[in-house]
């Protein structure tokens, strides 16, 4: 009872606490008085180990398997291991918004940590929005989905977690997302503390910019092991499929990119105060929004493991921050004023700027598509879906657009490049990529969006290299570095524009992952008997036959499947199809033999008395590149939140360093 | 600075009509699916053609035909006073056989059948959400029967 009780009245502490915190924060800092803001920032730290308390509580009741609690009940059975035991904590409703809470309130506290001497002006307004959101999530957990609600006649043996949940990508997905969209909740706290006090230069955005830079990273990769997930584990040989629960992660990824890209132009230039304000804030909804989308089940969809009433809720709190947040902007209109203005077309500012209204116009379609469904029902009362075909129609061509920004914006200089400047730095890339296109139509590539986006990429690419081409030749000219030196160096001594590079690398690795493997993914479905093969162009595969295992959770039929490459045995995949038993329920497992090159997928579906199974198989070009491009543009990503000074040579007092420090 | 003004706001223009086109030129009603019952397609018939529709609805006993070696499934969904044919290319989804509600999506072809491209069943794990939210479940009687079709089928598979 302990632990039920410990973190059923934490979070009604937390509750207390948190709305506390709020009060005292917005009147200490209106009135100036220093006494309140301490004791809005003590009660947010105390919010922060109530909520870990709690969190800690739900841990040590799944892993004990307490069928008193009826949350456990529903996520966690005899059977399932200890891993699967603690991921079961995101596993459903309440566990994922106490997710949500547990990651808002330590990056509260990391918040508070950071600027006890910093931003002294801003931080009691950053506390009391960062504390409101807590208190909204305080007032779903305790309120409408209480996650220590306990059962009066405890059963022996829970539910179980659903099946296609009990996998590592599910593991790691759901922290990773909410991650990033807890992340951008702490930029959206400095905006609204810049706006309320008017100090509206780019100092808030200096702050935030590792935050934010956090944010969309994680978000990222969310979206991507996401894909990754839904590829292992839902076998229909696919990653992406527009379903509004992936919309909903995508969304506040592409303006949290937009807003990345446009707070450049702010810390630069002084300008597009008004847009970056209107970002920062229409990303925090959008990630709230992600969530009641997932977390209500108010669009139908596979995802939607959840069904829930709390929707109008959200619904309330987002519009209420949203007014809140929009009322502040016109309030401030005044002092948004933009310091300058555009001077060319072909300058970063308006290359910059393009990429915003894409990257903008790409979420209204997503939002669109996702959301006409909802609209139509509650308004015409017809129930209607929105296919992939309308989402792939609008966002490839505008894709492409975006990739051509993203080659040529970074290389352009601000206010006005020169046409000697613009000749030097896209003569080789334009050439190479004219070449590339015309290889590619030579050996026969056709598709016509998908030739498009290998040119691009390659123009992408080239560009890039090029730029640390001419850096690292120009160190080894005059500092006499080796090229990894000179690399290293020019790396480390720019990292956030070097680290961009990396990142527009790994982005152009992924968008040719992407292009390939939906333009060139080969489909097959056949039955075969033990000793049948089945041929897609140079592969084929045979049936060599089924074997049986079982376990504690589950039993599984394989079927071995051997593997050929014009005649040359490449080895052998096994398929899978598992049958759970509690709750019954069957899954698929595909058998994946990777490759960088192509990936051949097999999908078992039934089994026949006589032996032979039905199949499905797929060959998914270069798709791999998709999970290689998520690497690098991590790395990018570290490379540009590295500390300024970190990994730079030291200067010997005298002239140029050797290497080897 | 002005003419720059200008430009700025007739390429904007452009840009927004071109997005504006694009947009609108894929949101056409083959790029939607529309919910409808059995009984609704049935009635509507013709006019229906070429539209993208979906269906849910319980598959008519021992209709179920598969096809053996095109992997071609054929069966009727049960609506309240009528049925509708499906045809449907693929590998089928779990569950299928196990009595569940199927979701079909595609479109109808001069003869009235629904050619469906995507075939789904309503995932039971839904029951327990839709119990959570204090809606009519078929619950328990669903999971008696998954329970029975589970032993069931193990017991093939030892077979």
């Amino acid at each position: 009872m302990l632990f039920i009780n410990l973190g059923h009245y934490g979070l009604w502490a937390a509750y207390v606490l948190a709305l506390f915190s709020v009060v005292a924060s917005v009147w200490g800092g209106l009135k100036k008085l220093p006494n309140f803001v301490a004791a809005g920032r003590n009660a947010a730290v105390s919010v922060f180990f109530l909520v870990t308390g709690a969190s800690v509580c739900l841990f040590v009741l799944l892993l004990n398997r307490d069928y008193r609690v009826e949350y456990v009940v529903s996520v966690v059975n005899n059977a399932l291991n200890a891993f699967y035991r603690f991921s079961a904590f995101w596993g459903g409703q309440e566990g994922s918004l106490l997710l949500w809470l547990l990651l808002l309130c330590m990056y509260s506290f990391i918040v508070i940590q950071q600027n006890r001497y910093r931003n002294a002006k801003l931080m009691p307004y950053v506390t009391a929005t960062l504390m409101a959101t807590s208190a909204f999530f305080l007032t779903i957990l305790n309120w409408v989905t209480p996650p220590f609600a306990t059962m009066a006649n405890p059963p022996f043996d829970g539910r179980g977690l659903n099946p296609l949940l009990q996998d590592w990508g599910m593991v790691i997905h759901p922290p990773n997302l909410y991650l990033g969209f807890v992340g951008f909740s702490v930029p959206f706290a400095f905006c609204i503390g810049a706006l309320v006090t008017g100090k509206l230069d780019s100092e808030w955005i200096a702050t935030t910019r590792r935050w934010t830079l956090a944010a969309w990273f994680f978000n990222g990769i969310g979206v991507l092991l996401g894909g990754a997930w839904a590829y292992r584990e839902l076998g229909w040989g696919g990653y992406w499929a527009w379903d509004p629960v992936e919309n909903a992660s995508l969304m506040p990824w592409l303006t949290g990119t937009a807003f990345l890209h446009s707070v450049m132009i702010q810390e630069k230039r002084g300008m597009l105060k008004v847009w970056n304000v209107s970002l920062i804030i229409m990303t925090y909804s959008l990630t709230l929004f992600g969530t009641f989308l997932t977390r209500s089940g108010i669009v139908s969809s596979v995802h939607a493991f959840a069904n829930s009433t709390f929707g109008w809720a959200f619904l309330a709190y987002i519009l209420l921050s949203l007014i809140v947040a929009f009322g502040l902007v016109i309030w401030r209109l005044p002092l948004l004023k933009s310091e300058h203005e555009v001077e060319s077309f072909f300058s970063r500012e308006a290359s910059f700027l393009l990429n915003n209204v894409v990257l903008v116009g790409i979420t209204f379609a997503v939002f669109w598509g996702t959301m006409f469904p909802v609209i139509t029902e509650a308004v015409k009362g017809v129930k209607v879906t929105v296919g992939p075909p309308f989402f792939n129609q609008v966002n490839v061509p505008i894709g492409l657009l975006l990739m051509l920004l993203a080659a040529v914006g970074p290389l352009l200089a601000w206010r006005r490049a020169s046409g000697f400047q613009l000749r030097k730095n896209f003569t080789y890339p334009i050439a190479v990529s004219l070449v590339s296109f015309t290889v590619l139509l030579i050996f026969g590539v056709r598709h016509v969006f998908a030739t498009m986006a290998f040119a691009l990429c390659v123009f992408m690419i080239s560009t890039i290299c090029l730029e640390f081409h001419r850096g690292i030749s120009a160190r080894r000219r005059h500092q006499g570095d080796t090229f990894l030196a000179g690399a290293w160096e020019l790396t480390m001594r720019n990292k956030r524009r070097f680290g961009g590079y990396i990142v527009h690398f790994g982005m152009a690795v992924i968008f040719i992952g992407v292009a390939a493997s939906s333009a060139y993914q080969q489909v097959g479905e056949v039955r075969l008997s033990p000793g049948e093969s089945f041929a897609m162009k140079d592969v084929r595969l045979r049936f060599e036959g089924i074997r049986r295992g079982r376990n504690k959770q589950f039993q599984s039929e394989f079927a071995r499947l051997a593997v050929y490459q014009t005649g040359r045995r490449l080895g052998e995949i096994e398929t899978e199809r598992r049958l759970y038993f509690t709750p019954p329920q069957p899954t698929t497992e595909a058998g994946i033999r990777y490759g960088l090159g192509k990936d051949i997928y097999a999908v078992f579906s039934d089994l026949d008395q006589d032996g032979s199974a039905s199949f499905k198989f797929m060959i998914n070009p270069l798709i791999n590149w998709i999970w290689i491009g998520g690497l690098v543009l991590t790395l990018g990503t570290i490379v540009c939140s590295l500390p300024e000074r970190w990994g730079r040579r030291r200067r010997r007092p005298g002239g140029a360093s050797p290497a080897g420090v | 600075m002005n003419v720059m003004r200008v430009k700025l706001l007739i390429s904007g223009a452009v840009l927004f009509s071109a997005f504006l086109f694009l947009f609108l030129s894929s949101f056409k009603s083959s790029n939607l699916s529309y919910f409808y019952t059995v009984d609704e397609i049935t009635q509507k018939g013709s006019s229906l053609i070429g539209r993208g529709i979906r269906v849910e609805g319980k598959i008519v006993p021992a209709s179920l035909k598969r096809h053996r070696q095109v992997m071609k499934l054929a069966f009727r969904i049960q609506g309240e006073k009528s049925t509708l044919p499906v045809n449907f290319t693929g590998v089928p989804p779990d569950l299928l056989e196990n009595g569940f509600p199927v979701i079909a999506e595609g479109k109808l072809d001069s003869r009235g059948v629904l050619m469906a491209k995507n075939l789904m069943v309503a995932c039971p794990s839904k029951f327990e959400e839709m119990k959570k939210a204090g809606r009519k479940v078929p619950a328990a009687a669903e999971h008696k029967k998954l329970r029975e079709h589970a032993v069931a089928a193990k017991n093939q598979v030892r077979n």
